[in-house]
């Protein structure tokens, strides 16, 4: 075994050594070097994307599972029988897998069949206890979907409105199968031990395969980020890369392409995929960032191979994050027989009443399929006329979004006798102090929440809900309380949930702006009162007058403690100034 | 065997109700039996045998039950076996094989119940006298395929006992000859044992695979046995005994708890000295409950056979009005015995005159091919199931690991890694040579190049030879009669045997399986005393278990 590590090894590195001059644009995908009249090539790239349901049970046993990863878990706690293969306990699918599994496909447009069927894949290893894992194959959940994905900008185009170019890559089929259980290596005294935990074994995993429609490292990125961020909307897996919730696996090949070829119309996709190398597995690649690292390194390596006249055969291969390389794992050669064969032990999967607890699949999709990402962003910014950036940001966190719409209804009805300048302010007003002022809250608790209850930091878990946003946004509007104000309340929403209402919160902590022109008057007077010195240089007149009727307007701010209506207290001011100075007329 | 002389549920029951016996003194001379026959005869028909504490524990809480009329079933306190491939919590499942423990002192209970198990022990009552011997895996026609010494057909002993001629006696009379016997003592029972016994006999096959189910039942040490018929396992070893062996439509009985061999041809099936006993037995082992769904292949059918009056059907001279039997042409076989082929007539002929209305079934609706074809089809589709199932036996979670000098031996492929080393030298040493057979030859059906071949065109096989018989049997006939095995059980003390040959003994009972139909066989007297009983099987329809038991009820009494 290490014997075959080290010779990958030292095939790789002479080979970077003899070709170093080969690079690749990771936003196009082309392999070029700055040698004049050399060839270029193309990448092409398709995804398998293994995502763990986000689900009450493991995929056949009835193992309940529980909210943080069977990574944190002791090992071998997680188990009942059938997971571990005890002889005559059987299979019986859970019927929440399939929903999320049909879920996900319909997020992505897939066909559902009214029908598919398990088979069993077989292969010897420890951690698949019953020799065999249960999958589906001739026969899958869904086919032709597609993934709309968008480019990403920098944060700073993206604020100024500009939105990244669309790109759409194809989904061949989505399968509903087992994961297997962790084997972890140990070694003890100079002997190495691999031990073995099931806690994993058995639970539901959709496989995603893509077409090789990508044609970038960064494109590919692009699109697991979307899929992960889409099945986490849709609330069937949690899309945690790092603990293994979603694994992706990336099959890239190179083909050869004129010189005269515009890089981003690659034009003819069957010429290219025809004209395409081997084709090399590159497996369980864990972050985006892995993902696109690994397929910048294979684009080039396999360039390197075929122009050192030694082409890249059909292989699979993993990713060592360390050195940032591709390793062989097996050749075609090598590869396995898998022997599929139709599983006996449980019946086809019928799309059917008895699937969704008496619901057709429409209706099912009706109730228990959100809003979309991409619909959702569109109806925001349609509707409500908000940034594009905002719209993402609101849609980032799918609860936000219904908070929102909430939030800018109950608003606009309590500002319903204000005039139609002030009403307009209202969505915009609302989504920043969403996205500025709640998510930030929201954030500085991410820590917690995730120790404690193992998920994603959400607005859900706020104190704050859509009617207080809207009550906050409206008592602001109506100039009630300031900016400042808003925010504070906001803590103190966020922070404790409370029956009260958002005004009676407001007026039990002092949070209302002074409109009263008696007392506006009688701050101003005070003022005028305590600054003999600056009332002197007022009445210089011109420009100190100016200057110093600012700094008065602070004084009286001040001595309001910043409770008084700014535009009131401006206005007061000037009244009480001429007043006590007339001008000249 | 049938007929007055023997001892039935419902005789059992009676003697029970009446207080000529207590459960205490039945289950005691089950036990009894069941000693001899192993220490006396070496039947080697139980893998285990419940204690005598523990089976009279048992008892005296049926005794208590039946004192206060709060018996769960008709099968409280009766004494049955088990075969050992079904789980029963206190006892380890081993389904025959030394990669599961077989023959292993104190190897650990399994500790959960089949569903079967949980309705017949802890529901109903019955009592378990001990887990019975199988072909490894329930690989086997013969009850051979066992890591320890094959079973042994008992009938050549039970001719030597002598015989009870009851003939002349009325009911009471009868009751009061069975409660005697069974206030025998273990010594009067031994003694009786030892003087039947003749060393010099030659010794014969139980059949298989459930061989150690046929023995118990047709001794008398259970008078029911729960055993699986996965291509005949029940059906071919109840005809050799001269028992009914009834596998009910794949799917009616739940299979949580039993170990798999075939999937999807894997069925629960009953052996019982009679008809009636294996009817009361499918009455309470189908009914449908919540946790039935253990099993997704399970049907979603409640299930329920007519009441069916015996005495209204005794007094009728045509209790078969009305009833459809088919002779199949493609089942009359070239090889079939004359000495069968009478019988078969014979049988044709009784069920006639008792109001069938029989007829042949043309080779046109049954094809010969097909027939032909199905013994293959068979061996090619449960090789590739069975190389599936065993698959998850590597000796590391549980059963028998080997040991890490026999993983090193160098008889092991070069570019092993230590964990196939292990698993390999675990496999071998645990599984037995038909096992590994099968397993290898599933594997290479299986594999890339052989799939379309072999196992998707017996897959296709399949699926025409059971399409043919579905249809005969909706649309033309209610049953199918014919044998459920073309020879005596052959000797076993001769030396080796080959294994395909054996395969010959699944012919007829391979088809009902193939298309999942319910299949009951029945014994018939053969011409003279000195000899094995032969024995027909009546086929239905999917969930015809109902018409086949009425049609096999009356067959049973062609042998008084």
């Amino acid at each position: 075994m290490i014997w075959r590590t080290n010779s990958a090894r030292v095939n790789l590195s002479s080979l970077k050594r003899r070709c170093f001059s080969w690079s690749v644009d990771p936003s196009s995908g082309v392999v070029s070097s700055k040698n004049k009249g050399s060839p270029r090539f193309q990448t092409v790239i398709g995804l398998e994307v293994h995502a763990q349901l986000d689900i009450a049970t493991k995929l056949f046993s009835g193992t309940p599972l529980p909210k943080t990863s069977t990574l944190y878990q002791t090992p071998n706690t997680s188990v009942w029988p059938f997971d571990v293969g005890v002889p005559g306990v059987l299979p019986r699918v859970s019927q929440e897998a399939v929903q999320a599994a049909v879920l996900s496909a319909a997020a992505t447009k897939c066909q559902i069949p009214s029908m598919s069927r398990f088979e069993r894949k077989h292969y010897f290893y420890a951690d698949l206890p019953l020799g065999y894992q249960v999958t589906q194959q001739r026969w899958p959940l869904a086919r032709d979907g597609v993934l709309v994905c968008q480019r990403e900008l920098k944060k700073k185009r993206k604020k100024k409105g500009e939105v990244g170019e669309s790109f759409v890559t194809r989904i061949e089929r989505i399968q509903l199968e087992q994961d297997t259980g962790k084997t972890i290596n140990a070694t003890r005294n100079g002997i190495t031990e691999s031990l073995v935990d099931f806690n994993r074994a058995g639970c539901a995993l959709i496989e995603i395969v893509f077409y090789p429609d990508l044609r970038s490292a960064s494109d590919a990125a692009v699109a697991v980020e979307t899929l992960r961020t889409l099945l986490k909307h849709i609330g069937t897996c949690n899309g945690k890369m790092e603990e293994g919730s979603l694994r992706c696996d990336l099959n890239v090949s190179v083909a050869p392409i004129e010189d005269g070829d515009k890089t981003d119309d690659v034009g003819d996709d069957d010429e290219l995929l025809h004209s395409a190398g081997n084709r090399v597995e590159v497996k369980n690649l864990n972050s985006i960032r892995q993902v696109q690292q690994a397929a910048q390194y294979e684009a080039v390596r396999q360039v390197n191979a075929l122009m050192a006249g030694n082409p890249t055969a059909q292989e699979t291969r993993t990713f060592d994050v360390t050195s940032g390389e591709t390793v062989v794992i097996r050749s075609k050669e090598g590869a396995k027989d898998y022997r599929f064969m139709p599983e006996p032990d449980l019946p086809p999967v019928s799309i059917d009443e008895d699937t969704f607890d008496g619901q057709n699949l429409e209706s099912f999709l009706e109730t228990a399929l959100p809003e979309l990402p991409q619909d959702a962003r569109d109806r925001l910014q349609r509707d409500y006329d908000i940034s594009a950036y905002l719209a993402g940001v609101i849609t980032g966190d799918p609860p936000a979004i219904q908070m929102f719409d909430t939030a800018v209804e109950e608003a606009q009805g309590q500002l319903s006798e204000e005039p139609e300048r002030v009403i307009k302010q209202v969505p915009e007003a609302t989504a920043n102090l969403l996205c500025n002022g709640l998510f930030a809250l929201v954030r500085e608790d991410d820590v917690k929440i995730k120790e404690t209850l193992g998920e994603d930091n959400s607005v859900k878990f706020s104190g704050v809900n859509g009617k207080h946003l809207g009550g906050i946004i409206a008592l602001m509007l109506e100039g009630s309380i300031s900016n400042t104000m808003a925010k504070q309340l906001l803590k103190i929403l966020h922070e404790e949930k409370t029956e009260m209402t958002v005004r009676q919160v407001a007026d039990e902590n002092g949070f209302k702006l002074i409109t009263d022109p008696d007392e506006l008057t009688r701050i101003c007077r005070d003022v005028i009162d305590d600054s003999p010195e600056e009332m002197e240089r007022y009445k210089l007149g011109e420009k100190f007058a100016q200057k110093i009727t600012k700094v008065l307007m602070g004084k009286a701010m001040g001595k309001s403690r910043g409770n008084a209506h700014p535009e009131r207290l401006n206005e007061t001011l000037l009244e009480v100034l001429e007043e006590v100075v007339p001008a000249d007329d | 065997m049938i007929g007055r002389s023997s001892l039935t549920i419902r005789k059992a029951s009676r003697l029970l109700e009446k207080q000529l016996i207590t459960c205490e003194e039945l289950v005691s001379y089950c036990n009894h039996l069941a000693v001899a026959g192993e220490e006396i005869w070496g039947l080697a028909a139980y893998s285990h045998i419940v204690s005598r504490a523990n089976l009279l524990d048992l008892a005296q809480e049926s005794d208590g039950r039946r004192k206060h009329g709060e018996t769960l079933s008709i099968l409280d306190g009766i004494p049955v076996s088990i075969k050992e491939n079904i789980a029963v919590r206190d006892v380890s499942l081993t389904a025959g094989s030394r990669i599961l423990g077989r023959g292993m002192k104190d190897h650990p209970p399994c500790g959960y119940d089949a569903d079967v198990v949980r309705k017949l022990l802890r529901e109903s009552g019955a009592i378990m006298m001990g887990t019975t011997t199988m072909d490894e895996f329930g690989m086997g026609s013969l009850g051979m395929n066992m890591p320890t010494t094959p079973a042994k057909n008992p009938l050549p002993y039970m001719r030597n006992l002598t015989p009870n001629d009851l003939t002349s006696l009325s009911d009471d009379e009868v009751d009061l000859f069975f409660a005697k016997l069974i206030k025998s003592s273990q010594d009067e029972i031994l003694e009786i044992h030892s003087k039947a016994f003749d060393e010099s006999l030659p010794v014969h096959s139980t059949g298989g695979s459930s061989s150690g189910s046929a023995v118990s039942v047709t001794h008398g040490s259970a008078l029911l046995s729960l055993g699986t018929d996965t291509g005949g396992s029940v059906r071919l070893p109840a005809a050799w005994c001269g028992i009914v062996g009834l596998k009910p439509s794949y799917g009616v009985l739940s299979r949580h708890g039993i170990v798999s061999y075939a999937s999807s041809f894997d069925t629960v099936g009953v052996l019982a000295p009679s008809v009636e006993c294996a009817s009361i037995a499918l009455d309470i082992l189908g009914e449908r409950d919540e946790a039935g769904s253990r099993d997704s292949t399970a049907s979603q059918l409640q299930f329920q056979l007519k009441d069916f009056d015996e005495k209204q059907a005794a007094a009728s001279e045509r209790p078969l009005e009305g009833v459809k039997v088919g002779i199949p042409a493609s089942l009359s076989i070239e090889e079939c015995p004359d000495e069968i082929r009478e019988a078969w007539m014979k049988a044709a002929n009784f069920l006639s005159q008792r109001g069938a209305t029989v007829m042949e079934l043309s080779t046109d609706e049954l094809s010969v091919d097909l027939v032909q074809l199905s013994l293959a089809t068979y061996y090619i589709l449960v090789s590739a199931e069975a190389s599936s199932n065993l698959s998850r036996y590597d000796g590391f979670r549980y059963g028998v690991a080997a040991t890490r000098d026999d993983a090193s031996s160098e008889s092991f492929h070069l570019d092993a890694t230590d964990l196939e080393r292990q698993y390999a030298a675990t496999r071998t040493e645990g599984f037995g040579i038909e096992v590994s057979r099968r397993v290898l030859c599933g594997a290479s059906v299986l594999s890339s190049d052989r799939f379309h071949s072999h196992y998707e065109a017996a897959a296709k096989l399949r699926a025409a030879l059971a399409s043919q018989m579905h249809s005969s049997l909706k649309e033309k006939v209610d049953v199918l009669l014919y044998p459920t095995a073309l020879s005596a059980p052959p000797r076993i003390d001769q030396g080796e045997i080959d294994s395909t040959e054996t395969f010959a003994n699944d012919v007829m009972t391979v088809p009902a399986s193939l298309a999942g139909l319910p299949a009951i066989s029945i014994p018939v007297a053969p011409k003279d005393d000195g000899r094995f009983p032969l024995a027909l099987q009546l086929v239905g329809y999917r969930h015809g278990e109902a018409t086949i038991l009425n049609a096999a009820r009356v067959l049973q009494d062609m042998s008084p």
